[in-house]
C-alpha cells in the first residue's frame, strides 16, 4: 500500500477574478470545523483523445463531530441542495475555471485516461483531487494526485491565509481518505506557496 | 409541396418507470401553465462511444405568452426551488445511457452535435440544440425523439402523449423566437 507524503505547490490563477468566484462560495465556511460546508466539488475525468469532461456529482463537504463527510446534493439531501444550489450551479457553468482546471490536470497526469478527479471549491481557491489518492500515487507518482490553485494578486499575508485555509481543506480531504480506505496511514501533503 | 413537420418518435423504456424519474420531475406542471416549470434540461453530446454531459441545467416556462427557458445559474430562486430534482437530473446514469444511445440512432453523425435532455412530467424529449440546422443536415428525424413510461394504461398512454406533444411544440416554437429561420413549422409526437 502507498503512503502519500508530497508536498504541493499552490499555483496563483487570475480565473478567480471572476465575479463567479464570489457567487460560487458566497456562505462557504471558511474553515472545516464550522458545521457549514466548506468546499463544494464535482468531477472531471480525462477521455481517451485527452480531453476533459465534466461529470455533474455535485457534492458539500463538510466536518460533522469531527469527521468529514462528503454529501451528494440531490433528493437525499434536499434542503442542503437548495441551500448550496445558487452556488452549486454557478459552479459548474463557470466554464473558465473548468478550462483552467483541465489543463492543470493536464500537466498532472500524462498516458492515463478514464480517471475522475474531484474539482473542489473553497473560500480560499480550488483543489484538484484524484478520486483514489493512494492508488493514483502508487501507480502514476505522487504527482498526479493533487494540484492547487489560488487567487492572484494577492498581498503576502493575504496569499499565506489562502495557503494555510486549502491546507485545512487538504488535510480534511485526507482524513477522508484514510477513513474510508486506509485505516492507520498516515499520509500528509503540505500546501506550499509558489 | 415540401413537409414542414419534424416527426418525434415517442419509445418505452423501463427507465423511466422506476422512482428516479418520478423524483427528477417532481413539481413540474403537466401542461403549459404561467410560470409553472413544465421541462427541466440539461445538455448532452456524443462524441464515439462515449456520452458527455454539459451541466448547464434549465428551467422552460411559460411567462406571458412566451416560451422561456432560464439557466438555473442566473436565477436563484429557480434554482433552489428545484434543486432536489435538478441535481438528481444530472445524476441519472440509466437516463443519461438510454438517451445517449437514441441520440446515435437518430443520429449517426452526431458526433460534437450538443442536444437538449428534456424531462418532462409525461416522458423525455430529445432535441438538438440547433433544430433546424441538424434536420436540414442529418435528416428531419434526427432533431426530436422521446421517451416514455412504459407502464401506463391505454388512457394514460394517449394522455402522455398529448403532453409530450405540447412540449415539443414549445420546445420549437423557443427556438422561432430566438431567431432561427423557421424552415420547420411543427413537430408531431407519435408513439413507435
Amino acid at each position: 500500500m502507498s503512503e502519500i507524503k508530497m508536498t504541493c505547490t499552490a499555483t496563483p490563477d487570475p480565473v478567480f477574478e471572476d465575479q463567479e468566484f464570489e457567487d460560487a462560495t458566497q456562505g462557504l465556511a471558511a474553515e472545516p470545523g464550522e458545521g457549514r460546508p466548506f468546499m463544494i466539488s464535482y468531477d472531471l475525468f480525462i477521455s481517451k483523445d485527452n480531453d476533459v469532461y465534466c461529470e455533474p456529482d455535485v457534492r458539500a463537504w463538510l466536518e460533522v463531530d469531527d469527521e468529514t463527510q462528503v454529501l451528494a446534493l440531490g433528493a437525499l439531501n434536499a434542503q442542503l441542495a437548495r441551500d448550496l444550489a445558487p452556488q452549486a450551479f454557478e459552479l459548474l457553468s463557470w466554464d473558465r475555471l473548468r478550462g483552467v482546471c483541465a489543463d492543470a490536470l493536464r500537466k498532472m497526469i500524462q498516458g492515463s485516461e478514464g480517471e475522475t478527479y474531484h474539482v473542489c471549491l473553497s473560500a480560499h481557491g480550488v483543489i484538484i483531487v484524484a478520486d483514489n489518492m493512494h492508488s493514483r500515487a502508487y501507480h502514476f507518482g505522487n504527482a498526479s494526485v493533487i494540484s492547487v490553485l489560488v487567487p492572484a494578486s494577492l498581498s503576502h499575508h493575504q496569499a499565506l491565509a489562502r495557503i494555510a485555509g486549502l491546507q485545512r481543506c487538504v488535510d480534511a480531504i485526507l482524513s477522508l481518505e484514510h477513513a474510508s480506505n486506509l485505516p492507520g496511514e498516515s499520509s500528509v501533503i503540505r500546501v506550499l506557496p509558489a | 409541396m415540401i413537409d414542414s413537420t419534424l416527426p418525434c418518435c415517442a419509445i418505452k423504456s423501463t427507465v423511466l418507470d422506476g422512482p428516479d424519474y418520478k423524483r427528477c420531475t417532481e413539481g413540474l406542471a403537466t401542461s403549459l401553465e404561467a410560470n409553472t416549470p413544465f421541462l427541466f434540461s440539461y445538455d448532452l453530446r456524443i462524441d464515439g462511444d462515449e456520452e458527455y454531459v454539459e451541466p448547464y441545467c434549465r428551467v422552460w416556462l411559460e411567462d406571458a405568452g412566451k416560451i422561456r427557458s432560464y439557466f438555473v445559474d442566473e436565477q436563484p430562486d429557480l434554482a433552489r426551488t428545484h434543486a432536489p430534482q435538478l441535481f438528481r437530473m444530472l445524476a441519472h446514469y440509466d437516463l443519461r445511457e438510454i438517451c445517449a444511445d437514441r441520440l446515435r440512432q437518430i443520429n449517426p453523425r452526431a458526433r460534437g452535435e450538443t442536444y437538449h435532455v428534456c424531462l418532462s412530467a409525461h416522458g423525455v424529449i430529445l432535441t438538438a440544440e440547433h433544430i433546424h440546422t441538424v434536420a436540414a443536415d442529418c435528416g428531419k428525424s434526427a432533431a426530436f425523439a422521446a421517451f416514455m413510461p412504459t407502464q401506463l394504461s391505454n388512457h394514460a398512454h394517449l394522455s402522455g402523449l398529448a403532453g409530450l406533444q405540447q412540449c415539443a411544440t414549445a420546445l420549437l416554437l423557443a427556438q422561432y423566437s430566438v431567431g432561427s429561420r423557421d424552415k420547420y413549422s411543427a413537430v408531431r409526437v407519435q408513439p413507435s
